[in-house]
């Protein structure tokens, strides 16, 4: 029997498709998940820092979209550029 | 009798006192501009996290670079009174000079030196400015300081997200390395279970304490694992976090991770 595959997440600031916890909850809590693709920390760098994921997008589309953890490695063939489009795109 | 302006130079003039207006305005605001804690440095092999704050609502800006005389790179953040930059794809075992501050007023000049490539691994934590509580939330001498922490792949939610999180939230706390600051986090939740700290737990199991005296705050899953462990810069971060208050001392099915 297969094991389940684990239910992922996109990152709401990068489009990155896998993090581990929706960005907040249903009751409204932010997961504190760090994206480990931009660094975004959900319920800390909007909550506490008062940075909305669009000023941080645009740092960190700045700062050239660098991979951010260092715990976590990149997926091979990573795209940012794709996941952002694919979060940006406008839906039906 | 010296000349009156004509109505056509009016307009001018009260531009003129505009400019004059907001040009004085923003002086006072600069001006003003207190650091209340930092800069304070994250660093690991190729990167960096500098981190201050200010007593008033500023600009952030980190002029940076390998020569005091010489701060040719420059990364900008938002306004706010808690600021943080990001020094990305720095040189290893490198020393960096910086000034952290406003768009106008460099608040304070210090440096940091990348890890070199004997230990990359391991990323430090170097507070240019020594502030805040470094024994810890609950001092050198509590007996849960005394208490011995599990390894951090027990008491960490994800291990592998660890290391972000101490790179981001570990000079709060002044953590000497990853399973320090893991550890000091487990000892938050034994000291608050045991002090009653203010607590709150949400419809999803999620326990989140606040030590008014410190300022720390934890977030920990169902299980005690820890979400994360940080001191919010704003306050009434605790009371906008959603969860019914709780006493933690008489929480029994919530426990402390062995």
């Amino acid at each position: 029997m297969k094991s389940p595959v684990p239910k992922t997440h996109t990152c709401l600031v990068c489009g990155y498709p896998h993090l581990a916890q929706a960005p907040r909850s249903p009751s409204g809590g932010g997961s504190y998940e760090i994206c480990p693709s931009c660094g975004y920390q959900f319920g800390v760098d909007d909550d506490d820092r008062r940075i909305t994921p669009a000023a941080h997008r645009a740092r960190w589309i700045e700062d050239g979209m660098a991979w951010f953890s260092r715990g976590i490695p990149a997926p091979k063939n990573w795209q940012p550029q794709a996941h952002l489009d694919a979060l940006l795109r406008p839906r039906r | 009798m010296p000349a009156q302006p004509g109505p056509a130079a009016m307009p001018r003039l009260r531009h003129l006192w505009r400019v004059l207006a907001i040009l004085l305005s923003t002086t006072h605001s600069w001006a003003a501009v207190q650091l209340v804690r930092g800069p304070e440095v994250s660093v690991s092999s190729n990167r960096a996290i500098i981190r201050w704050t200010t007593d008033v609502e500023s600009g952030t800006r980190v002029q940076f670079g390998t020569a005091p005389a010489r701060l040719d790179q420059r990364r900008t953040g938002p306004v706010g009174t808690s600021h943080e930059v990001f020094l990305a794809e720095l040189h290893p075992g490198t020393t960096y000079h910086f000034t952290a501050g406003t768009a106008r007023v460099p608040l304070a000049t210090n440096s940091f030196t990348t890890e070199g490539g004997t230990n990359p691994s391991s990323p430090s934590t170097h507070p240019a400015t020594t502030t805040g509580d470094a024994a810890g939330p609950t001092g050198p001498s509590s007996p849960q300081q005394q208490a011995r922490p599990p390894p951090a792949k027990i008491t960490w939610g994800s291990p592998r997200s660890l290391v972000d999180h101490f790179e981001r939230h570990g000079s709060d706390f002044q953590a000497r390395s990853a399973d320090d600051y893991a550890a000091q986090a487990w000892q938050f939740l034994v000291r608050a279970k045991s002090d009653g700290l203010p607590a709150k737990l949400d419809s999803e199991g999620v326990i989140r304490i606040f030590d008014p005296r410190s300022g720390a705050f934890a977030a920990y899953n169902p299980d005690g694992t820890t979400k994360t462990y940080f001191k919010p810069g704003r306050r009434g971060y605790f009371d906008d976090q959603p969860g019914r208050t709780v006493d933690l001392r008489k929480l029994d099915d919530f426990q402390v991770p062995r």
